[in-house]
């Protein structure tokens, strides 16, 4: 899965901001080692025009953080 | 039923309605979608990363007590994997479904309904079809999954507040165990079906899957 890393400036601009007319909300992860990711599918759905800059961040595979422990 | 969303039209605005009331408000449980949701024509996929929806329904204020039903029609056949497909938890009280783990025994349907824990005994083969998790009283979970009536003895527990997510577990707020697969409806009620109920909805839904073009 592909996603772009983003720095601390950019992770504050599009935490919780609309990035099309649907109202679908980006949703920055963080990866293994700490640094917040969005997904190559929220860039590809980018409209919002002052959002446009993610479509030029490139592109990396996605390395998930260890998984929380199973909710029992 | 409160909410009933046909994820058809093929885009995420299409997608975030609700059949029974197409408000573009939270209090119609219209589908809020955050992170990278894949929408086409068979309905909406999560990416197992960061994508779930809000759907705005939680149970508290809203279910009748120890009575309810929730699901999803899942598109997508897995192994087995952590990833939860609707639902809450507190900590202590839950309501949610992942279809086939291993958190004992392989092969396992991990469901809660207002419930602490319930491992079910029934093996899980897949993780297509239509899942109802439905209860009607203290004592049991009756379940619908693809079909076929499963009950499962766990004990009534309780209400949360949490909102449920579709495409993530809503564990207290913070998102957890993405799934990576594509529903082509998902469904909320705030009263528990009868089983011949249950067996009547799931005929409705696959009957519409198969006039959408997207049985499974």
């Amino acid at each position: 899965m592909l996603v772009a890393r983003l720095t601390n400036e950019e992770f504050e601009i599009v935490q919780g901001r609309v990035f099309d007319d649907a109202g679908s909300i980006y949703n920055p992860v963080p990866n293994a080692l700490g640094t917040y990711c969005i997904s190559e599918a929220e860039i590809n759905a980018t409209t919002v025009p002052d959002l446009l800059w993610v479509k030029e961040l490139p592109l990396i595979e996605f390395v998930p953080p260890p998984s929380p422990p199973f909710p029992l | 039923l409160r909410a009933i969303h046909p994820l058809a039209g093929g885009n995420a605005n299409a997608h975030k309605y609700n059949l029974l009331d197409a408000r573009d408000a939270d209090d119609a449980y219209r589908l809020t979608f955050f992170g990278g949701w894949i929408h086409g024509a068979n309905g909406a996929m999560g990416n197992g990363i960061n994508a779930w929806a809000n759907t705005h329904f939680s149970e508290l204020g809203t279910v009748l007590a120890n009575s309810w039903n929730f699901g999803y029609y899942s598109r997508t056949d897995t192994g087995n994997i952590q990833w939860c497909d609707m639902g809450s938890f507190d900590g202590v009280r839950g309501s949610n479904i992942f279809p086939r783990v291993t958190i004992v025994t392989p092969d396992r349907l991990y469901l809660r309904h207002g419930s602490g824990g319930a491992e079910f005994t029934l093996g899980a083969t897949t993780t297509k079809g239509f899942y109802q998790a439905n209860r009607v009283d203290t004592t049991n979970i009756r379940a619908r999954i693809a079909g076929s009536l499963v009950i499962q003895p766990t004990p009534y527990v309780g209400v949360n507040n949490l909102d449920y997510s579709l495409g993530s577990l809503n564990n207290n707020n913070t998102q957890q165990f993405y799934s990576a697969r594509e529903y082509g409806l998902s469904f909320l009620a705030d009263e528990g079906f009868t089983d011949a109920e249950t067996l009547d909805f799931h005929n409705d839904v696959t009957a519409l899957m198969v006039a959408l073009g997207r049985a499974v």
